[in-house]
């Protein structure tokens, strides 16, 4: 067995909030390798971005990791200094982040940010740096790379800015890539630009990707494996291809038919009633039973863990049979908005 | 036929920039940016159409000039076979509402729901001092609030709610037409999906017509009945929704179209579409697509293409390559 690039055990993290203490993350383990894609979904408050600013040390001062190990190429993080734990990271994991605008330096040209890692930390020389910069503005697809280098983030669209800000990312040459929603700011055709990129670097360089989103359709386009969040843990993990066939957990079901897809126009949308569960509360049974439509007596007593299915994971006590509790009317759950309180 | 509720023929909305002294003494004309630029649209009564088209096409502004929020520069607009000018009476303004993106910055967070809805009843004269309660009520369950949301204010709701309030507060008015602009993109996936649902459920128990303005494609296919596309101020093509999606006949919907993300198992993005949405300009010459176009020739750069019929459907594109 080859150590997986990336691998996390067990991951919590709290998080001080006005209201009280919020367990964000509430056991998180996470393999992934070399030219691996896997779709990280949820909704908001589920813990998707943390999980990644968990991995990269980013988080907010408001909050910690309590427990857990990360290993990056095999090295657990926790043994490294500050300085050696950053320079691991920088060099084997690159991140995109949904606001282009607020991770690019504002009074810096777009080039040099570009050519600041491999300048600084690569030791480059100037000219080797500006070429390499050059070079990856023309592989993330920046047309007339030469002229913009002296550009300015605020002179560039949006589009362009998150091109530069996959090219930073790129610039240290990782063999990851976390992207958290890089492209839900971005409208549709030049969405599909940024995915086609980002799925022709795993082709060409083997990069592996792990992407973060709320759209399931963008994740069946570019990823081969998933993993379903809900209040801080992972509720469903398996291959894109069977997920969406045959999902395994009620939440991963519930999310699927409340999708619209394009290429279909359906009577009505599934939808899932209530609010998602209150981390500062203490969870007791699965946080989904409330809002859930094969809830048992059982669901309210204990929360499941993520176990194997046929095919797959799912942390659902009845991820067996859920099935044949879909309501037939299921179309007219929560559509009069009750439960809304 | 079905009657047409709300029509706007060569609709203009430009906005003019401030002109210096420098250039008024040098006779220059002010920045002009013409961001809806002769639209023709029919409404027909209890209908949903689809305005779709990139972020800066001038969606949202087509919506705000037909609610009267902006008035417009040009062209007119004819609601029940009656002229409106952008000096609208009151019964006028209550006919056309507007659902807005913004759930969080749309509500006065000073104000508590109920004293919100009692203003605009007792303003317009909907409802008197005894009746009113009853009709706050009566919208709270419409749009599936508990009564008790009248007594608190927006700050304590969850974004869902304060959607469905933003939509109690269009229906107070008792209008004929919605404008939804946006109204479910800043929503997560289950809550946009009862949002939408309550909205197709209105729309069907109380007759309204509605223009559902979004970026999000796959949404506008699930509720509309037709489709408007819009590019830099125009509408390129308009039509039935299943004509559109199914037979998309201008080169920038098939672009649009085949940029959206699927759930289809094994879906693979098409070819990346080229180019991205150019600036708005006060002039054009010619047709506004031909730079992004894949099938551009070199009559596109002189004629300025008008809507016209496809085949015998019902649906029309503005191309002169079809």
């Amino acid at each position: 067995m080859n150590t997986p690039l990336l691998s996390v055990r067990d991951l919590h993290v709290e998080i001080d909030t006005s209201r009280g203490l919020l367990k964000a993350i509430r056991g998180v383990s996470l393999d992934v390798n070399a030219g691996d894609s896997l779709g990280i979904v949820g909704e908001s408050g589920s813990g998707k971005s943390i999980t990644l600013k968990a991995i990269m040390g980013l988080l907010p001062k408001n909050a910690r990791v309590t427990s857990g190990e990360i290993y990056v190429d095999g090295v657990d993080l926790a043994t490294l200094s500050e300085k050696a734990r950053r320079a691991l990271l920088s060099e084997k994991i690159g991140i995109v982040f949904q606001d282009a605008i607020a991770a690019l330096n504002p009074v810096m040209r777009v080039g040099a940010q570009i050519a600041e890692t491999p300048h600084r930390r690569l030791g480059w020389t100037k000219d080797k740096s500006h070429a390499r910069a050059i070079e990856l503005m023309e592989l993330v697809g920046i047309p007339e790379a030469e002229k913009r280098f002296a550009l300015y983030p605020h002179q560039l669209s949006g589009g362009l800015r998150q091109r530069v800000a996959i090219a930073i990312a790129l610039s240290g040459s990782p063999q990851l890539i976390f992207c958290d929603e890089p492209t839900t700011a971005l409208d549709v055709t030049i969405q599909a630009q940024v995915l086609r990129l980002l799925m022709e670097l795993r082709v060409k360089e083997r990069t592996g990707l792990v992407f973060v989103t709320h759209d399931l359709a963008v994740v069946n386009e570019i990823c081969d494996e998933i993993r379903v969040m809900y209040a801080g843990r992972f509720v469903e993990s398996g291959s894109v291809a069977n997920t969406f066939q045959h999902p395994s957990h009620p939440y991963t079901y519930s999310l699927l038919k409340s999708a619209p897809d394009v290429d279909h126009q359906s009577e009505r949308l599934f939808s899932i009633s209530g609010e998602t569960a209150d981390l500062t509360k203490p969870v007791t049974g699965c946080p989904f039973a409330p809002r859930c439509f094969a809830a048992t007596q059982l669901c309210s007593e204990s929360e499941p863990a993520l176990l194997a299915q046929a095919s797959s994971f799912s942390a659902c006590h009845h991820a067996a049979n859920f099935t044949e509790k879909i309501p037939a009317d299921h179309f007219s759950l929560g559509t009069q908005g009750k439960a809304h309180s | 036929m079905s009657e047409i509720v709300l029509s706007a023929t060569n609709l203009s909305k430009h906005f003019v920039g401030k002109q210096s002294v420098i250039g008024k003494i040098r006779g220059k004309e002010p920045l002009s940016v013409p961001a809806v630029d002769g639209v023709d649209l029919s409404m027909p009564a209890g209908s949903t159409i689809g305005l779709v088209g990139e972020s800066g096409c001038g969606k949202s502004t087509l919506g705000r000039t037909l609610v009267g929020l902006y008035p417009s520069s040009g062209g007119s607009l004819s609601l029940f076979d009656r002229q409106i000018g952008n000096d609208r009476s009151l019964e006028e303004r209550r006919a056309v509402q507007m659902i807005f993106q913004d759930p969080y910055s749309s509500l006065n967070p000073r104000m508590k729901v109920g004293d919100m809805l009692e203003e605009i009843l007792l303003f317009h004269k909907l409802a008197d001092k005894e009746s009113v309660q009853k009709r706050c009520v009566e919208l709270m369950e419409l749009v599936g609030l508990p009564v008790t949301a009248l007594q608190a204010y927006p700050r304590q709701f969850s974004g869902g709610q304060r959607q469905r309030i933003g939509i109690a507060r269009a229906l107070a008015l008792e209008p004929k037409i919605l404008i939804a602009d946006e109204a479910v993109s800043a929503l997560d996936v289950s809550v946009q999906a009862s949002i939408v649902n309550l909205l197709q459920d209105l729309k069907r128990d109380l007759g309204l017509t509605m223009l559902f303005i979004s970026h999000n494609i796959a949404i506008v296919r699930q509720v509309s009945d037709r489709i408007a596309v819009m590019y830099l101020g125009r509408i390129v093509e308009e039509g039935l929704t299943s004509e559109v999606f199914n037979n998309p006949q201008h080169p920038y919907t098939k672009l649009l179209l085949g940029s959206v993300p699927k759930m289809t198992p094994g879906s693979k993005l098409g070819a990346a579409p080229q180019g991205e949405l150019p600036t708005i300009q006060a002039r054009y010459e010619g047709c506004r697509f031909q730079s992004r176009c894949p099938i551009a020739t070199s009559a596109c750069a002189t004629t300025d293409p008008a809507l016209i019929q496809i085949g015998s459907k019902d649906h029309q594109a503005a191309c002169i390559n079809l």
